[in-house]
């Protein structure tokens, strides 16, 4: 059996397809410590400017083996964009923005700048994004997807009006809460459509807040929001939520995105895949903590293959990658993969 | 809502039956302060404390075997996964007014045992809401308890523990990403202060990390932190 391109396996594996061996992207990255050095392209920069952005987005396959490209990485970028105080520590290479302040004061003051494209690190990732393009289509005849990664609506609409009045305002005045997801979502799908033109394969939304809300909450509230997401935007996409998800989880198949990112410390894959069935692609889970950054290459191929086996669909790390993971336990998530993919015949 | 104050009038005479009825009543206003810290019912919450008082319940127990009650009842509700984080905020705001209406009441001198715990979310992570439940929970238990806030440097650790000295640093970090700062604020503050315990949670925290970081305390919750800072103190 000859093997796809890794673009193709993933595409068809979010797709529902069976493609006869485990896929090999590996999609949800953000970089560490080791690739910003073998690189030179150091935070914030990074974060802000176009060419050291790609080289490290590049990083994931070129150092890492992961057969995937994913940026951008911080979340900050939206709120930054938004008005919220952002600040970056000058002696500090590896460390992401940080938010300071929030940018509203009140929920019904949240608007969208017409120039909000133009706005922060915005251009400085639909730039990276076509130069990532570029490189990919020039090196490996644009086998390599790229993954455009923007922030959830529940994660922005926190951060832009305050963390503790919009989880309050979904109980006490959720005429508030859904006004300010209406508006961060119009930002969603303008962000999500300009880094799909700048040549993006695969959206990825993140939305790590949403993870505090009930059920019921998640699916009066946001399942409408994250639909309006979907419907909007073309291709393959992916949402990522960490933490304990089994409560939403139900409800992710009505949301129209076609895998699920989850977090292996807050959610068993079993107990995930009897609720969602194969309606969803589960993406994940290999620890981040216990194993990409505290373990040894070999815990980490142990832990990657007992996923495989326990039936995730696509391998990724349970949620961001400490910055001073090692590259060689980076490496043996795709060495995991390889490994798996040989041992049944299948090699590249 | 039942009328309390007709019961506590009933409640003035001395005979043996109606005793034991006072101590009914007691339990039923802490068992109703607790539900209203439950049911984030901020807007009774005054009135209900008004009541123990009232009742003769000592302010304490008011804190203790109601609010505190209450808190511990959301914080299971919240690990089953029935309360979401809207919950759980409203339910503190409910604790945090009871406290403001109990805390003039309990004489001064008792209510604390006098442990100092200096608490901060370390320095790159921005989250407070566990935190703050965290703080709450151990002004409860009976600590005193310094906020530092969010994004703590170890420097500003250091500072507090030098000016204010501290028996415990209970530090809280959500992201994978900021663990360096929780390691470093552990080394740099248990270097200078090597009689300072210190205490970790928060989602990237595993009991592992907490231990190999150096920290002698490690809670999965608020209702464990204030077992486990109890602990480290006897």
């Amino acid at each position: 059996m000859k093997m796809l391109s890794p673009k193709e396996e993933l595409i068809r594996m979010l797709g529902g397809e069976n493609i006869g061996y485990f896929p090999r992207s590996i999609p949800v990255f953000t970089p560490v410590v080791d690739m910003m050095e073998k690189t030179g392209s150091f935070f914030p920069k990074a974060n802000y400017e176009a060419e050291p952005m790609a080289k490290l987005a590049l990083a994931a396959h070129e150092l890492g083996g992961w057969n995937c490209v994913m940026l951008p990485w911080a979340s900050t970028v939206e709120m930054e964009a938004l008005g919220c105080e952002v600040v970056n520590r000058d002696n500090d290479r590896a460390g992401y923005p940080q938010f300071k302040k929030k940018a509203f004061a009140d929920a019904y003051d949240v608007r969208l700048p017409q120039d909000i494209l133009g706005r922060g690190s915005f251009p400085a990732v639909f730039e990276a994004t076509k130069l990532v393009r570029q490189s990919i289509d020039r090196n490996y005849d644009g086998g390599i997807p790229i993954v455009s990664m923007f922030q959830g609506p529940f994660t922005i609409a926190s951060y832009i009006i305050g963390v503790n009045d919009m989880y309050k305002h979904v109980i006490r005045d959720e005429k508030r809460a859904a006004h300010v997801l209406d508006k961060v979502s119009d930002l969603n799908i303008l962000y999500g459509e300009r880094m799909l033109e700048k040549g993006g394969d695969v959206i990825l939304m993140s939305d790590p807040a949403a993870e505090g809300l009930t059920g019921e909450q998640f699916s009066k509230l946001l399942l409408p929001v994250y639909r309006k997401i979907t419907d909007a935007l073309k291709g393959k996409k992916m949402v990522h939520i960490c933490g304990r998800t089994a409560r939403i989880a139900p409800h992710l198949p009505e949301t129209g995105f076609h895998g699920f990112s989850f977090d292996s410390s807050g959610v068993d894959i079993e107990q995930l895949r009897e609720v969602v069935g194969n309606s969803l692609t589960l993406i994940g889970s290999v620890p981040t903590v216990t194993h990409l950054l505290e373990g040894s290459k070999e815990d980490v191929i142990e832990v990657s293959e007992d996923m495989i086996r326990r039936g995730t669909d696509i391998l990724s790390p349970s949620c961001g990658l400490p910055q001073f993971a090692p590259l060689e336990n980076i490496r043996a998530m795709a060495d995991a993969i390889t490994k798996w993919n040989s041992e049944r015949g299948m090699n590249a | 809502m039942i009328d309390i104050r007709s019961r506590i009038a009933i409640m003035q005479t001395t005979s043996f039956g109606e005793l034991v009825m006072a101590r009914d009543t007691q339990k039923e206003i802490l068992e109703r302060i607790a539900e209203a810290v439950v049911q984030f019912d901020e807007e009774h919450v005054d009135a209900l404390c008004a009541d123990a008082m009232e009742a003769g319940i000592d302010p304490n127990d008011a804190i203790l075997l109601g609010l505190a009650q209450g808190m511990q009842k959301v914080g299971e509700l919240y690990d089953s996964q029935e309360y979401g984080i809207p919950e759980v905020l409203l339910c503190a705001d409910t604790l945090n007014r009871g406290m403001d209406y109990l805390k003039p009441h309990v004489p001064s001198g008792v209510q604390t045992q006098g442990f100092r715990v200096i608490i901060g979310t370390v320095e790159g992570d921005i989250h407070s809401i566990g935190k703050n439940i965290v703080k709450l929970m151990l002004e409860v238990g009976g600590f005193k308890v310094v906020d530092l806030g969010e994004d703590v440097a170890p420097a500003q650790f250091l500072t507090e523990c030098r000016e204010g000295g501290g028996d415990i640093v209970a530090l809280s970090t959500m992201m994978t990403t900021t663990l360096q700062s929780m390691k470093q604020t552990i080394d740099q503050v248990g270097g200078d202060f090597p009689s300072v315990l210190f205490m970790a949670g928060g989602a990237s925290v595993t009991e592992e990390t907490a231990q190999k970081f150096g920290a002698r305390g490690y809670a999965e919750n608020a209702t464990e932190a204030v077992k486990v800072a109890k602990g480290l103190m006897s």
